[in-house]
């Protein structure tokens, strides 16, 4: 709700911040008991940024996407934290937002490209019917006006305006779709774009017209990026800053290279050494024994330490909060510098070697 | 071992759809050594999926030779064809659609063996069962044996689609996208329990899969062969074609490719094309299938004439008028 109403304090938030998710909390309710799907989850989403949320299936990073735009199924409860949304002079805690908020904030002002959506398309109503339904929703404008915008929109997408905006879906490739579906997600000018494994199911060379489509449109648009991915690739290309997921927490945030590069949480080294590159000789890589975390009955201490190779007894009792360990880089990790210093020793070694560094 | 164990000679595959009739495999041969691990990559709708089912006879090309270890499968008696069904399996893309959900493991296991009379009695199968879940890792084997697939995580129903093809020890293994679906920290693991399999076992593979990454990883010792549109474009040593690919197609793949490094992936050289359609299998180009999208198209050659499989170096072979021409010119300058 806005501020204004004096409900809630607004705390001092830096200019350029804008969204700041701060102890959040989703869990489910199964049979079995509450799956904690995201627990204690904060950071700040800068102007102009792109966030990638990496992690592997059923980490929470599809539940905390869906939080950010309360989206969640019925069985989710929000059970605590703020999501503290600005732009300008309009400032709002999207926990806190009624219904009808809700609806204008989502698209207008926070708007999601959800996983395989390419394919949900209403197969009977053209491109332009299909993004005036969408403006038609939050705001008054003219066919004609939604049209022309739906053209730049698909221009800026490297589709061709004229063909595709009276195409039915059924007449686009995969591709083509999903750069329409980008497309309709920015017509309202959101400050925030998510988007939930955009390249997931495409081929090479779709995938990449993706990736330059979605750097192209962030440089010029300026919106903030959130995106949703289980490919490392991915996050390498386009993201600015990382945020690793597991077990619910982000366990290590940094940007881009700081995590590839001198990754501090064994977890996120191991999900990055088990990705082979095309580029270069051939490399050995290492797998992360063992499976998740069951998130109803979570282990105690650290959720990692069952898989990972650094744990000791510190591990298995106490849940480690993140350690600074570089500029502007969190990792949750006791250990942190023995795991700096074992593994980013060994990745440079070895990139060395592939005539890589 | 060189001797090939199984031959794809010259196979075409004409799908009618819609009673037009379409060629998702389009005169491509291959051919497999014992123990050898080849890699079919490409892009959706290359038909790649369609090598792999004729390749284990699941599926009769419409023209062509499928030969193992140099019989005609088509033309096998039926003893002949036993011996070939049980030594060549499939390992398919989607561990949730290819197991049985009301079978518990045991019995998933246990079919095959018994069909084709591979135990004798129900001690010799419970410790067949028993050495199959150990060698696919699925430990302690007393907690798997009366599971469900629906207990089972991703990575390990792929585990037990594994441990199924093992059943009848075959020396030919189908692997049809066998990892895309399972999680980055357990597609290593799978890989390196295939790649065992390979060496411990001198198990062959045609590995399929879209990821150029993966391929180069599993097969690095082995052979990739890239399609487009239902033919064969390049086809090499691993490090031959991923390292020094020849073909515009494959080195726009390779290109396309996004890295997990993100120094190494944002100074990455791009190849572009000069159109991003795939063309429609009813409607291929003339000439060669790639013309259109090509950026060393060569107006009246490459629109006219499909290119041949060529040499461009021992065991390299390549489809493409512009890259074998190259190699010859610069053949004669040297």
């Amino acid at each position: 709700m806005p501020v204004s109403n004096g409900k809630s304090s607004w705390p001092e938030l830096a200019n350029d911040v804008v969204l700041s998710v701060r102890d959040l909390s989703v869990d489910y309710q199964a049979r079995r008991g509450l799956v904690k799907a995201a627990r204690n989850v904060s950071f700040d989403l800068h102007r102009g940024e792109s966030i990638a949320l990496v992690g592997e299936s059923g980490c929470g990073k599809t539940t905390l996407g869906l939080a950010l735009v309360r989206l969640l199924v019925k069985q989710a409860t929000i059970r605590n934290g703020q999501m503290l949304y600005q732009r300008g002079e309009k400032k709002m805690d999207v926990v806190e937002l009624g219904q009808e908020e809700l609806r204008q904030y989502r698209w207008a002002e926070c708007a999601m490209v959800f996983q395989g959506a390419q394919n949900a398309f209403n197969p009977v109503l053209r491109i332009r019917d299909q993004m005036y339904d969408t403006v038609k929703a939050h705001q008054d404008s003219s066919k004609e006006e939604v049209r022309k915008r739906g053209m730049d929109l698909l221009r800026m997408v490297q589709l061709e305006p004229q063909r595709v905006i009276d195409a039915y879906p059924h007449e686009l490739s995969g591709g083509m779709r999903q750069r329409v579906l980008i497309a309709m997600s920015l017509l309202l000018n959101p400050q925030i774009l998510i988007l939930d494994e955009p390249t997931t199911a495409l081929d090479v060379i779709t995938q990449r017209t993706i990736i330059e489509v979605l750097r192209r449109l962030k440089e010029e648009l300026g919106f903030a990026m959130i995106f949703i991915t289980h490919d490392l690739s991915v996050a390498a290309e386009l993201a600015d800053r990382v945020a690793t997921m597991y077990a619910g927490r982000i366990i290590e945030l940094g940007p881009v290279n700081e995590i590839f590069y001198r990754p501090a949480h064994p977890y996120s080294a191991g999900l990055i050494h088990a990705v082979p590159t095309v580029t270069g000789a051939y490399e050995e890589l290492t797998s992360i024994e063992g499976s998740p975390p069951d998130l109803i009955d979570p282990p105690p201490g650290c959720k990692f330490h069952p898989r990972c190779g650094f744990a000791t007894e510190v591990c298995r009792v106490d849940e480690p909060e993140g350690y600074g360990v570089g500029a502007n880089h969190q990792a949750a990790c006791h250990h942190w510098q023995t795991v700096r210093a074992t593994l980013t020793e060994q990745r440079s070694q070895q990139r060395a070697e592939r005539g890589l560094a | 071992m060189t001797a090939p164990i199984l031959e794809l000679d010259n196979v075409t595959q004409i799908f009618r759809v819609h009673n037009r009739p379409m060629a998702a495999v389009d005169g491509v041969s291959l051919t497999v050594n014992e123990g050898e691990t080849v890699c079919l990559v490409g892009e959706s709708g290359c038909g790649k999926t369609t090598m792999g089912k004729i390749a284990c006879g699941l599926r009769q090309p419409t023209y062509g030779r499928v030969l193992f270890r140099g019989q005609d499968i088509w033309k096998m008696d039926k003893k002949a064809w036993t011996e070939y069904r049980q030594a060549v399996q499939i390992i398919h893309q989607d561990p949730y659609a290819s197991l049985n959900p009301v079978q518990t493991v045991s019995q998933i296991l246990s079919a095959p063996l018994q069909r084709h009379g591979l135990v004798k009695n129900r001690a010799q199968m419970r410790d067949r069962i028993y050495e199959l879940l150990l060698t696919v890792d699925l430990t302690p084997v007393e907690d798997f044996y009366d599971k469900f697939p629906h207990q089972l995580s991703g990575g390990q129903r792929q585990r037990l689609s594994v441990a199924r093809a093992l059943t009848v020890n075959p020396s030919f293994i189908v692997a049809d996208e066998s990892v895309s679906m399972v999680d980055v920290s357990i597609r290593v693991s799978l890989l390196r329990m295939l790649g065992n399999l390979r060496d411990r076992l001198g198990v062959a593979f045609l590995f399929i899969t879209h990821d150029l990454a993966i391929a180069k990883y599993f097969a690095w010792q082995g052979r990739i062969g890239v399609m487009y549109v239902g033919r064969m474009v390049e086809m090499g040593s691993t490090p031959q074609v991923v390292n020094h690919p020849e073909h515009p197609y494959t080195r726009a793949l390779l290109s396309a490719v996004p890295e997990a490094d993100p120094e190494l992936t944002r100074h990455k050289e791009r190849v572009s094309l000069r159109s991003q359609d795939i063309p429609s299998l009813f409607n291929l180009p003339i000439g060669c299938a790639f013309h259109p999208r090509c950026p060393l198209f060569v107006e009246g050659t490459c629109d006219r004439v499909e290119p041949a499989l060529l040499p461009v170096e021992d065991g390299h072979t390549v489809a493409c008028h512009v890259a074998t021409g190259q190699v010859v010119a610069r053949e004669r300058a040297a």
